[in-house]
């Protein structure tokens, strides 16, 4: 992306000499491969170098933030603008909470390499992130929103027994490259939303879960533009449990990526992962969903499903279910579909009184709304259901195959 | 031409196969026709051509409720129109609640039809009410649309709309499919609660059974996609014992 540039000359210097040195060594390595192209086997559905050349940088117009009337509010924030970082201060004031730019965090940097080139890019060019440790439940979620473009990088550590919501509004035309580490110690519960708008979003979350830790993901994208989002858990304890769930509504010439790596690495651990996909116009969505069960992992529930619409006859979805299993007691189960709008239950609306397009946008909302009851927060849920509401209004219905274009 | 339903010589095509040849049917206002016939006859086409189901195709006479055409109509123009198509097999709808659908159905009708809608509590007042006429617990409403009903159920359910969008012309499709006794009785009732002077019902059916509990004015002979012989009650009765062995052959004759 700025190939030819002097590489030392980009990286921060007012860095420890081991940072500096750290920074440089990654840029290097991310500039040698390069952005992901789709000869790369977890990048094979999106070429990110291709992607990115046609849809990035420049301004995209028509792009619907979302509007402060659907708002999600709660006092514990965070605002990465472009020009500076908002922390409220009741999360300052907190006890519960310890924040500290991740920057200066020189043992956890020291401990990290990154292979990938994107999350390579992330640790040499990341100005905005923080270490996060949570120490006590809070009454309220936690939201992280990104409002500017930029590389970020932030570091999460749940304590022991604690309870959180997280929930990050990705909703900006520029390009996020975000890369989370997250860590929940044992009994731990996160429940982590991540909510994208508008823009181009790379995202690599990576999470480890203690001793009958639970991790909650909710990934909610209607971005017009590309995104990857790749979740990569280790259930590390014993009794540990995973579930991860995505809505992608993607239209114009989206093209949305969701893919996940659930390593079961203990016994007596269990996952779920359900993906409900709308696709209209010329975009696309990718899933690639990736089960492992270690050796030693006995009594493993996995399960995962994904169902998608196409709503046009442009629109592709690329879907690779994969199950790497070498422990011998375990159910693992996994479907996918892809399928058009129910006719039948169309005429059924429609003989109701129910007109097409109100008919079809009732059975995309209940399409998705399976996906929304993993929900916990009510408030969050009709964040997210009016988030969605207002997205599918956008669809141009006139394109799904009506009888009167058959007939 | 009389009657609240008209339809005259009836000719369609599924699939490019002529199905219905020229049937002609009319229902006065108030009246419940029955009409019975061997498998494969065209009672379920009937119904989804005058449903407007896409694919099911008049080519040639006409359908009409109180003399305005029906067949130029969308589905949802049939509905405000005044007509009702009970299914034979009710969809589930995963994701899309009992009370949502029923909401935006009747409001959508009730806008079709020139009326106000209903707000929230005026609607919650009024299908709470039909629904315990036909004996359905209020979870029943916060279910998914037929998600998890039992055959029984989902017929009931069906009933349910009909109470609910109050039709003019109400067409049940072989209502009395996958029913046991009991719900046989309470689907029945919550039709007979529903017959007046204002509207018509036709009911398709293959066995006498259900028209014990439905009473036809009328009963027809559906055969090779025409009505072929029509009575009173006691036809129903006299199939009932001899079959439709005579009609199918005195059509192919």
């Amino acid at each position: 992306m700025h190939s030819g540039q002097n590489i030392s000359s980009r990286v921060d210097l007012a860095l420890s000499p081991l940072l500096v040195e750290k920074r440089i060594a990654a840029l290097a390595h991310a500039e040698k491969l390069g952005l992901p192209t789709k000869r790369l086997e977890a990048w094979h559905y999106t070429d990110l170098r291709q992607l990115l050349k046609d849809t990035d940088i420049k301004a995209h117009q028509n792009e619907a933030h979302i509007g402060s009337e659907i708002a999600i509010s709660s006092p514990y924030y965070i605002e990465l603008k472009a020009e500076e970082i908002i922390v409220s201060p009741e999360l300052m004031a907190s006890d519960a909470i310890t924040i500290s730019p991740l920057l200066e965090n020189e043992t956890y940097l020291a401990s990290i390499d990154e292979i990938d080139a994107m999350a390579a890019y992330n640790l040499a060019l990341f100005d905005g992130g923080y270490a996060i440790e949570i120490h006590s439940t809070l009454a309220q979620p936690l939201v992280l929103r990104y409002s500017a473009g930029q590389h970020v990088r932030q570091k999460l550590n749940i304590a022991s027994g604690v309870f959180v919501e997280l929930v990050e509004i990705l909703d900006t035309e520029q390009y996020i490259n975000l890369v989370m580490d997250t860590e929940l110690e044992s009994g731990a519960k996160l429940q982590h939303t991540v909510v994208q708008a508008t823009g181009s979003v790379v995202s690599l979350n990576r999470i480890l879960l203690g001793d009958h830790a639970q991790f909650n993901k909710n990934i909610i994208c209607a971005t017009s533009r590309v995104a990857r989002h790749d979740v990569q858990v280790s259930l590390c304890g014993v009794g540990a449990h995973a579930k991860l769930n995505g809505i992608i509504v993607a239209q114009a010439k989206a093209h949305i990526d969701l893919t996940s790596t659930i390593r079961h690495q203990s016994g007596d651990t269990s996952s779920a992962t359900l993906i409900r996909s709308i696709i209209a116009d010329d975009a696309r969505a990718v899933f690639q969903g990736k089960i492992c069960v270690d050796r030693d992992a006995q009594k493993v529930e996995a399960e995962q499903n994904s169902n998608a619409l196409l709503l046009s006859d442009r629109a592709a979805m690329n879907a690779k279910p994969e199950l790497e299993i070498y422990a011998d007691d375990v159910a693992c189960a996994h479907g996918s579909t892809i399928g058009e709008i129910d006719r039948a239950a169309l005429f059924f609306l429609r003989s109701r009184g129910i007109g097409a397009e109100e008919a079809i946008t009732l059975l995309l909302q209940g399409f998705v709304s399976e996906v929304l009851e993993g929900l916990e927060n009510e408030s969050l849920q009709s964040f997210v259901q009016h988030f969605l509401t207002e997205r599918l209004s956008h669809i141009d219905v006139s394109q799904i195959n009506s009888e009167d274009k058959q007939s | 031409m009389t009657g609240l339903l008209n339809i005259n010589n009836l000719h369609a095509s599924v699939g490019g196969s002529q199905i219905l040849k020229g049937l002609t049917l009319n229902v006065g206002a108030g009246e419940v026709h029955a009409i019975m016939g061997p498998n494969g006859s065209g009672k379920s086409t009937l119904s989804y051509v005058l449903s407007g189901r896409e694919g099911y195709k008049a080519t040639q006479g006409s359908a009409a409720i109180d003399g305005q055409d029906l067949l130029s109509l969308s589905p949802e123009e049939r509905a405000y129109l005044g007509l009702f198509l009970a299914f034979q097999y009710p969809l589930e709808i995963p994701g899309v609640t009992n009370m949502t659908f029923l909401k935006t159905a009747l409001n959508a009708v009730r806008r079709g039809r020139g009326e106000d809608e209903l707000d929230a509590a005026q609607f919650l007042r009024l299908v709470r009410e039909k629904a315990a006429s036909l004996g359905m617990r209020d979870e029943m409403l916060k279910r998914p649309l037929n998600v998890g009903f039992s055959g029984g159920e989902k017929k009931r359910n069906e009933v349910l709309q009909m109470a609910v969008l109050e039709p003019r012309v109400a067409i049940l499709d072989e209502t009395d499919s996958g029913l046991d006794i009991d719900a046989l009785k309470t689907v029945s009732e919550g039709v007979n609660a529903m017959r007046g002077a204002g509207r018509s019902f036709v009911v398709i059916t293959h066995y006498q059974r259900l028209l014990d509990y439905i009473k036809p004015d009328v009963v027809h002979v559906m055969a090779q996609g025409r009505i072929v012989d029509s009575g009173g009650p006691e036809l129903a009765l006299k199939l009932e014992k001899s079959g439709y062995a005579d009609y199918v052959e005195r059509v192919d004759a």
